[in-house]
């Protein structure tokens, strides 16, 4: 784990964060146990490695005054490692408040901004949808199809976009699921692929594209 | 009243539906409909899932507590794997439709389950309700799809944890159905 990760970040953030959580939901009713669960499934070594995966494909392709959105981010993993290697302002959308406080307790770097929105608003706004702009979804297993390709067929067709899927269709909160990489991109509007890709673990197959 | 089977995805067939629906036939003439997003051979009436959002599984099953599900007369939804060997529907049409009805199961009082295990005493196998009456069994699930799909191991497990507002059928319901 701490292969992509700084140490110092889960002594620092990610322990007392769980410590807190454990307590809170010893007294209180803001969180719930299965919090604790959820945070550590975002640091399962495989999702890590997915992230990893973006950070190390995706760097060529950015430029210092592009702004990056990441969409579903979850409890900011995927900033996280972004920020750990760019100083991009890096706006991260997620529609769970819960995730949204808890990523605030766990942020660790002065560019991220954490935004309680839905960002798949970015591609249906002028001055958001821009051209100097990186989107990012690692979740898009997690998205209606209808809705991811709608939105993508509105983005800026100068704009950077990172999506990752995967083959886990027995999982009961994903609804987009792919049987290969090629189904994948076929499901998507037509862009310029740039990168695609497989990482094969022994249980499933995740996909990526960055495309424009 | 109206009969619900669910299907969705390939876990079932449409001979899984229509033979539940011949099951059923010899103990009650009510309309027996499928809810399904594929129709295929099924050889009943059709209710068709609402597109979105989108669920999987037996998650469509909370689709029934919209405020816009279609149907206005009460429902008792019968899962396709449940071997029906006696009449239910006097245990059924007995319930308060003022509230869901559930199964109980009983045995599970025994079990020493921690609190987040999320374990739960009551199972929709089958389910009675009156639709449009109980909004918050869909509602309080909709604020947060993503995380009570990963949460809850089914909505058994949702609408135990929840402490929502249901009943459960007598017990003689175990006499005329086997889980």
């Amino acid at each position: 784990m701490t292969k992509y990760i700084q140490k110092s970040f889960f002594d620092d953030k990610v322990l007392p964060l769980l410590s807190f959580l454990y307590t809170d939901t010893m007294y209180g009713k803001n969180f719930d146990y299965y919090r604790i669960k959820d945070i550590l499934d975002q640091y399962d070594p495989k999702q890590i490695e997915c992230k990893q995966w973006v950070v190390d494909e995706l760097l060529p392709f950015i430029n210092k005054e592009d702004e990056i959105a990441v969409i579903g981010g979850w409890y900011g993993l995927m900033s996280h490692m972004l920020a750990e290697s760019i100083p991009n302002l890096i706006v991260d959308y997620e529609i769970d408040a819960m995730c949204v406080e808890l990523h605030d307790r766990l942020k660790a770097h002065e560019n991220i901004s954490i935004l309680y929105e839905d960002g798949f608003q970015i591609f249906d706004d002028k001055d958001l949808n821009g051209k100097d702009k990186v989107i990012i979804c690692t979740a898009c297993e997690h998205i209606d199809e209808e809705d991811l390709y709608g939105a993508l067929s509105m983005k800026n067709p100068h704009s950077l976009i990172v999506l990752q899927s995967n083959n886990m269709s027995h999982i009961d909160s994903h609804v987009n699921c792919h049987p290969s990489l090629d189904c994948f991109i076929e499901s998507l509007p037509d862009m310029e692929i740039l990168y695609k890709g497989t990482k094969v673990f022994d249980d499933y197959e995740r996909y990526m594209v960055i495309a424009k | 009243m109206k009969i619900i089977l669910l299907k969705h995805g390939d876990k079932y067939t449409a001979n899984d539906v229509n033979c539940q629906a011949e099951k059923i036939r010899k103990y009650c003439d009510h309309e027996i409909l499928c809810l399904t997003e594929d129709p295929t051979d099924v050889i009943i009436g059709i209710t068709p899932i609402p597109e979105r959002p989108r669920l999987t599984k037996w998650w469509n099953k909370l689709h029934a507590f919209r405020s816009d599900f279609p149907i206005m007369e009460r429902c008792v939804l019968f899962d396709l794997d449940i071997d029906i060997i006696d009449n239910p529907f006097p245990t059924i049409e007995k319930i308060d439709w003022d509230k869901p009805h559930f199964i109980h199961d009983h045995w599970k009082k025994d079990l020493d389950y921690l609190p987040h295990a999320y374990e739960t005493e009551i199972n929709s196998s089958i389910f009675a309700w009156t639709p449009h009456k109980n909004p918050e069994f869909w509602q309080i699930f909709a604020c947060n799809i993503d995380y009570n799909t990963r949460k809850y191991k089914g909505i058994d497990r949702y609408i135990w944890d929840q402490k929502l507002n249901y009943g459960t059928f007598d017990d003689e319901i175990h006499t005329k159905i086997v889980l």
